[in-house]
């Protein structure tokens, strides 16, 4: 029958299945960028239509459901460390430092932080008080970066002491304003 | 002070070392965090993703564990066409939810919206990876999931050479 092609177990049938092979091979060897041909062609309007599902789907939360699902992991402490964290808090809101101090200098050796640990800290510190000078939330903390600067001496005692009061300072009072009175 | 001060300085190396996170130091709640996190829903929902940006990354300094942020952040980079950081971004949201118990439709959607972006930048491999990580993880009865699985995965398979 014409047409149909060699038969089945021939030369010609055999190199058919060769040539169908390698060229099988040459594809998958090329398969992203035949994929990414292919996707770019054919993809894009299904794509489109999944990405406004989704992203409709993520931006429709209601404040409710965000507080839902920050909870699963959110305050994932035990009571005790949750204990020792309001008390923490307490003792920077008040400025404590005098006991806190010579404890802070022997838990850095014992627990071994390091200054770097400490900066990355601080580091988020500057983040949020950038984000503050942005006026999303209208709060204007003093620049940190000469504070910083100050502190890297190598005196890690200063660098806790600092760091204990710019959580106090620059985060806990001020985020805490801006979430009970946000501005826009 | 209530509590030793040895106390207190080694929960704030805990904080330090990420191990509390410094939102729980700053006595924000879930819903306190939930509505900054609104704050920058806010401006996605007129387009201003760019402005976003910084509302995540600060609450991302504020609870990096917590995946939900990253999902946001990956999200906004994605709709500035940002594709490179927002899979960095999704992934790290995979990869928080994954320490999470009962996780199963949360992480069906993560692998769902990474897939996509695969798939977009020509990554075939691993957006049908995540496609069938996705279908793994969808447990849930959640039909707007399955008929996103299904759209994908045929997108995918559609366009074979």
């Amino acid at each position: 029958m014409k047409g149909i092609g060699p038969k089945i177990g021939s030369p010609e049938y055999n190199q058919q299945i060769d040539d169908i092979a390698t060229r099988g091979a040459r594809a998958i060897k090329k398969t992203d960028e035949a994929h990414t041909d292919a996707v770019m062609d054919r993809l894009p309007g299904t794509a489109s239509e999944i990405g406004k599902s989704f992203h409709n789907r993520l931006l429709r939360r209601s404040p409710a459901d965000l507080a839902k699902l920050i909870g699963d992991t959110h305050l994932n402490t035990t009571t005790e460390t949750s204990g020792r964290v309001s008390d923490l808090r307490m003792a920077i809101n008040d400025q404590h430092f005098g006991s806190l101090k010579e404890a802070l200098a022997d838990i850095a050796t014992a627990a071994e932080i390091t200054p770097r640990m400490f900066e990355q800290l601080v580091e988020k510190l500057e983040l949020i008080a950038a984000y503050s000078q942005a006026g999303d939330l209208k709060l204007v903390p003093r620049p940190l970066r000469s504070v910083i600067e100050d502190l890297t001496d190598g005196d890690i005692t200063k660098l806790f002491e600092a760091t204990a009061e710019m959580l106090g300072r620059y985060a806990y009072a001020p985020l805490r304003k801006a979430v009970d009175a946000p501005d826009g | 002070m209530a509590t030793d001060p040895r106390e207190l300085a080694e929960t704030l190396a805990a904080v330090a070392k990420g191990d509390v996170p410094l939102s729980t130091l700053a006595g924000l709640s879930a819903k306190d965090l939930a509505n900054i996190l609104s704050q920058a829903i806010a401006q996605m929902q007129v387009g201003r993703d760019a402005k976003a940006l910084p509302i995540l990354k600060v609450l991302i300094a504020l609870d990096e564990k917590n995946p939900i942020f990253h999902e946001y952040l990956g999200l906004a980079y994605e709709r500035l066409g940002q594709h490179e950081e927002a899979i960095a971004a999704y992934s790290k949201n995979i990869e928080t939810l994954g320490a999470l118990e009962s996780a199963d439709d949360r992480l069906c959607e993560g692998h769902l919206l990474r897939a996509r972006l695969f798939a977009q930048s020509g990554a075939m491999s691993d957006a049908l990876n995540d496609v069938e990580a996705a279908k793994r993880h969808h447990v849930g009865q959640d039909p707007e999931l399955a008929a996103e699985i299904k759209m994908l995965e045929q997108a995918i398979e559609g366009a074979r050479p």
